[in-house]
């Protein structure tokens, strides 16, 4: 706890009691008042004291004594904090902010979708696929001053099979049938199939390496505080106000994606946690942080007039689409999915409920990703009232006087089910009114963040507003294979013929080969109409004019290996 | 445990009927400072008036509405606001004034149906507490304390949680939150209207108990049950507005006033029109509400029964 | 309050932390969402949740895991949380500063505001001042939190940059989230005291004070006040209790790390385990906090004292 914090606690315990003297009040309850001021204090006084100083390791290396070249504090601002620095923990968007300044990956993506070495060295990929040996880089450390060598890889993945469940690549990994360490720096992944997703799974911040002595000294304790070869340290961690992450001086093994690929400029980057997205919008303003994340159009017109802050943007591997329960009737009805997906105005969407922060999408997969095809374009349901109610009426409803649709007695209607994340109202809203259009009413159920994934996995909607980000064309068996469903196919999509493309595609190693059978499986889904996609989103990060040279990096990461912060 | 003011005659906790006596005799009696008793304040009126044009907006609203409230793109987006659109227009092109009057009908709604809701589990269970006394009054009043030891807002929004969010269940969930100061309130009056002179004889007469409850005692109390379900209807607009600005409210595209506040925040700077009318029909809408219950007060003269309103319930939104 | 009744009151405090704990329990535990789907990212397959479900201990029955938590508590030990792992303990403790300093000074504040603005308007009840003053007062109720922060936050600020918009790391980050949440409770007060005020100054003994000739100002002082007190400190109980609980939008607003944000969090995340600590320890604070105003409220209004609960 901070002295001031206690200063003044100790400050009011006393004045409270001062005035309970002086107050014409006999002197008895407030004393008593005093007495219940004080017990809290020194409670907390003692007990705060461990949970808020950080893990040893982190803590040994003060920052000022990394004196050399001097690029400033970076503060950033986040929603949330992580719950542990575990990579295989439970993800939120807090650990994902955190995790790539902690943890190297073997492999990383550049800006361009490639992948580029990080800890790996270089690497082999057997003929059939089913082996891949990885070189990994000499001299690398561990924050805690281990040496990073194949049994640490080794060691990573092994724990992540045993007990990553919770991870969203866990599938991913489970895939890795076995890992063995060959030699000091060499390591042999081994699998059933060959698995064209490995350098995708591997390259997600998730799959970063861990020490095992820090997992060792973490133990079964309730601080699971895990130790990487990032160019950051974990410095100072203060409970729901900040995370601050020091430079890692010795650190000299940074992908060929910034320019600097030493010991980052920055001496310190602080991520001050800060829930409302008004209020980090304010803190920017005010110069309390440097940089923040807009996702809502409202801020960035109003950014956009500040003159001493900038804007880049970045199109993210993430898809919003519409779908239909493909399971419920009528809905089961390719013509009724179809006619619904030609209501959908998807410029009318990106415009009106995102002020032009998306890109109106057509295809399953978004353009960032292998397998997205431009050509697709021709398949889309595109924007056709007409059309729209000719498919209706081709599947065996009539339009009453009022205009709504009915077929043997009942009313065409339906429950869009979608989460409170915004701008997911907006959307929803403008969905629902254009649905209106031809008809068909639309009652908008938002449910937070825990309860849609219930709602929506258990297939308790008619339409569903939902988003996916994923960095491999994988996505599509994620999200739309037969043997997802119940999981994450929540629109209950099943095609045989689409999954066995999956099947293949996620086996094909060859790049060209693999982009080909992702695009036939997207024009077979997208024939079928499981879901309308409507827009692939645009980060923005608002850079104030001090921060120099801090990149957008691939899925909207933020590089700052280059960065620095004048004029502190 | 906590209700300090059961069956206790206290200066400040009179029945009306006693008070009534008291101002008779204050009547001839000049004293300093003045005491001004049941009279129509401004604050009464004002308060009043107010409340009047929130339910006129609200029967009204589809007759004075220029616009479907719900449609998008009646106008250019984020327009300021003018002849057309006197409030200007969202983001999705709606009309915000028409959003506006049909969230009135909205805020009234929670306002009546919440406070309702509170006042009849809370007055229903304070009667029978009151009423009964003994073991009965222990168990129920414990009950409610524990009721009000549970923190307002957290016990609403797991109730919505729970429930699921729409504004029929936000309703539900502040009433059920608000029913503890109902409760005490009408308790209390219960416990002294007890023992008037016109209860006791209805009980000579053999009058059943039910028949005394609500022929006697509570028409004596509704004064006061009035002034409280005034003032907790600005509590329950207010924290209808809270639930919304963590998403647990109406569901869109209701134009509930805190909906359009929270979206509204977002647009302070390049569009403050969007933020600035619900807020003043928030705030105006609650101001109203407290006037007009502090005015109910001074003028039925039911100002020492707010030993049940000290005790109110409130929440912070 | 004799030794007894105490023991009796405090019996009755458990039974309503049991209670409350029940409630609570039972309220999460049929949320749609446990924490293991709350915790599993987009992508996980129903096996992947079942797993997880066991390894959290979510298998077990609802009252086999009340019953785990229960003897826990009775042994200090509140848990742990589901999604970090962490004693709930410490995480309450390493909040709870935070909250108190932020409620304590929102309640100075709020005694001071309220104070002042329900003396004046209470003893010149009727006047343009008084109706000047309640109206100010009434409109720092109405105000909705989550704009009146913002608009502290814009002027303050950004347009004067007097004071910081989010943190709690100076005691200048602690002006504004002060300031509002002050304001309610201020105006509550005053109301309350302003109509205490107008009763006691028409009571019989303070119309003797005056006949006897002593001055208006020491009448009020001396007697008047003092028995207005009693409501006063009534409420203030009950006020400290929601500041507590209901400062979650002001905290989340300004980010200050309180007991609000905590236990919001937890709901959202389904980890009981921390939202059952925080309603306890929100809860018991309630009544302990009561417990002491009824007992304060015993020696202000000697009325009250022995017959008292």
């Amino acid at each position: 706890m901070p002295r001031w914090i206690l200063v003044l606690l100790l400050g009011s315990a006393l004045a409270l009691s001062a005035a309970g003297c002086a107050a014409p009040a006999p002197a008895m309850p407030a004393a008593v008042d005093a007495a219940t001021v004080a017990p809290a204090v020194v409670v907390d006084a003692t007990a705060t004291e461990a949970p808020v100083t950080t893990d040893a390791p982190a803590a040994t290396e003060a920052p000022v004594a990394a004196a050399e070249p001097s690029g400033g504090v970076l503060v950033r601002a986040m929603t949330s904090e992580p719950a542990q620095i575990d990579p295989q923990g439970p993800p939120s968007s807090g650990l994902s902010v955190v995790l790539p300044y902690l943890f190297d990956t073997l492999v990383v993506r550049d800006l361009d979708n490639n992948v580029v070495p990080l800890l790996a060295e270089s690497w082999d990929e057997a003929a059939d696929g089913k082996t891949i040996t990885i070189k990994l880089r000499p001299d690398v450390k561990f924050n805690d001053g281990t040496p990073l060598d194949a049994e640490a890889v080794k060691f990573t993945f092994d724990r992540f099979k045993e007990s990553g469940v919770q991870s969203p690549i866990y599938a991913g990994i489970q895939q890795i049938a076995g890992i063995e360490a060959v030699d000091d720096l060499t390591v042999r992944f081994t699998f059933d199939a060959p698995a064209a997703n490995f350098w995708s799974t591997v390259s997600m911040p998730y799959a970063g390496i861990i020490s095992p002595s820090s997992v060792q000294e973490a133990g079964d304790v309730s601080e699971v505080r895990l130790v990487g070869t990032g160019p950051f340290r974990l410095g100072e961690w203060k409970p729901g106000q900040s995370i601050t992450l020091d430079r890692n001086p010795d650190y000299a093994w940074g992908a060929a994606v910034t320019e600097n690929q030493g010991a980052p400029y920055l001496d310190q980057m602080v991520l001050k946690v800060i829930p409302d997205a008004a209020a980090q919008l304010a803190a920017l303003e005010a110069g309390e942080v440097d940089v923040i994340f807009v996702n809502n159009p409202a801020h960035r017109d109003q950014l956009a007039t500040e003159p001493n802050i900038r804007l880049e943007e970045t199109v993210l591997n993430s898809l919003i689409y519409l779908g239909f329960n493909n399971r419920k009737a009528p809905y089961d009805d390719l013509k009724v999915r179809q006619a619904l997906s030609h209501a959908i105005n998807k410029d009318q969407i990106v415009e009106a409920a995102l002020g032009g922060l998306g890109i109106a999408a057509f295809a399953p997969l978004p353009p960032t990703l292998p397998g997205f095809d431009p050509a697709l374009k021709a398949d889309e349901l595109g924007y056709d009232v007409e059309k729209a109610k000719a498919l209706l009426t081709e599947a065996g409803f009539t339009a009453g006087g009022d205009g709504k649709w009915m077929r043997d007695g009942e009313p065409l209607r339906a429950v869009l089910l979608t989460s409170t994340r915004p701008p997911n109202d907006a959307i929803a809203t403008v969905i629902q009114s254009q649905l209106q259009e031809i008809g068909v009413d639309v009652e908008i159920q938002q449910l937070d963040g825990k309860a849609v994934m219930e709602a929506a996995g258990g297939g308790q909607f008619d339409l569903l507003l939902w988003r996916y980000d994923w960095n491999d064309p994988d996505a599509l068996n994620i999200f739309l294979g037969s043997d997802r469903i119940g999981s994450t196919n929540r629109v209950a999509y099943s095609n045989p013929q689409v999954d066995e493309l999956l099947k293949q595609g996620a086996q094909e190693l060859d790049e060209q080969k693999r982009a080909q059978i992702y695009r036939d499986a997207e024009k077979l889904i997208m024939a079928d109409a499981p879901w309308q996609a409507i827009y692939n989103p645009i980060d923005l990060m608002a850079i104030r004019d001090n921060v120099q040279d801090l990149k957008m990096g691939y899925m909207g990461r933020m590089l700052v290996n280059d960065a620095r912060v004048v004029g502190q | 445990m906590a209700t300090p003011w059961a069956g206790r005659s206290l200066p400040w906790s009179l029945s009306s009927a006693a008070s009534t006596v008291r101002r008779d005799r204050l009547g001839d009696v000049a004293l300093p400072p003045r005491i001004a008793r049941r009279r129509i304040t401004p604050g009464l009126v004002i308060g009043a008036a107010i409340v009047a044009v929130l339910v006129l907006a609200a029967v009204l609203a589809p007759l004075l509405a220029p616009f479907d409230p719900n449609r998008i793109m009646v106008g250019p987006r984020l327009t300021a606001p003018s002849g057309v659109h006197p409030f200007g227009t969202d983001a999705l092109g709606r009309d915000q004034f028409s959003r506006i009057l049909f969230g009135a009908r909205i805020a009234l709604l929670m306002a009546l149906l919440g406070t309702a809701i509170s006042a009849v589990i809370g007055v229903s269970l304070g009667l029978l507490a009151g009423f009964r006394g003994g073991r009965t009054d222990a168990l129920v009043s414990r009950g409610m304390d524990v009721w009000l030891a549970f923190p307002g807002l957290l016990l609403a929004i797991v109730l919505v949680a729970r429930l699921g969010p729409s504004l029929q269940n936000a309703i539900i969930a502040l009433g059920i939150v608000g029913a503890p100061s109902f409760f005490r309130l009408s308790r209390t009056l219960t416990l002294s209207a007890r023992e008037t002179p016109y209860v006791e004889s209805a009980r000579a007469v053999g009058a059943s108990e039910s028949r005394i409850v609500l022929r006697h005692i509570l028409p004596n109390i509704t004064g006061a049950l009035l002034v409280m379900m005034t003032l907790r209807a600005g509590i329950i607009i207010l924290a209808g507005g809270g639930l919304s600005f963590i998403g647990l409210g109406a569901q869109p595209p209701q134009p509930e006033w805190g909906a359009l506040l929270a979206v509204g925040r977002d647009h302070m700077a390049t569009a403050p029109w969007l933020a600035w009318f619900p807020g003043l029909s928030i705030t105006l809408t609650v101001l109203g509400l407290n006037l007009l219950g502090d005015g109910l007060r001074d003028l039925l003269d039911t100002q020492r029964l707010n030993v049940g309103v000290r005790r109110s319930h409130t929440i912070h939104a | 309050m004799t030794p007894g009744r105490l023991a009796h009151r405090l019996l009755g405090m458990v039974i309503a932390l049991v209670a409350v704990s029940v409630f609570t329990f039972l309220a999460l535990a049929t949320i749609p969402g446990d924490a293991a789907s709350a915790m599993v990212g987009d992508s996980a397959s129903q096996e992947q949740l079942a797993a997880l479900r066991d390894q959290m201990g979510l298998s077990a029955s609802l009252p086999q895991r009340y019953l785990t938590f229960a003897a826990g508590v009775l042994h200090g030990d509140l848990g742990r949380s589901l999604v970090s792992g962490r004693p709930v303990s410490s995480m309450i403790l390493e909040r709870l500063p935070y909250t108190l300093l932020l409620s304590f000074s929102a309640i100075t504040l709020a005694l001071l505001i309220g104070g002042l603005a329900g003396m004046i308007a209470g003893t010149r009840a009727g006047s343009a001042l008084d109706t000047i003053i309640m109206g100010g007062m009434a409109l720092g109720i109405a105000v909705p939190t989550f704009w009146s922060a913002l608009l502290l936050i814009m002027v303050f600020s950004l347009k004067l940059r007097w004071l910081p918009v989010v943190g709690a790391t100076s005691p200048l980050h602690l002006v504004l989230p002060t300031v509002v949440l002050a304001l309610p409770t201020a105006a509550v007060l005053a109301r309350l005291l302003r109509s205490s005020l107008q009763d006691t100054l028409g009571a019989d003994y303070i119309r003797t004070a005056h006949a006897k000739g002593l001055p208006s100002r020491r009448v009020l002082t001396r007697h008047a006040l003092r028995n207005s007190l009693a409501p006063v400190v009534a409420i203030l109980g009950l006020q400290i209790g929601h500041l507590i609980a209901g400062a979650f939008v002001v905290e989340t607003i300004f980010a200050w790390p309180g007991l609000g944000r905590l236990t919001v969090q937890a709901i959202f995340d389904r980890d009981y385990p921390v939202v059952l600590g925080t309603t306890l320890v929100i809860a018991a604070s309630f009544l302990m906090i009561n417990l002491l105003v009824d007992l304060a409220h015993g020696r202000l209004d000697p009325l009250v004292g022995s017959k008292s609960i």
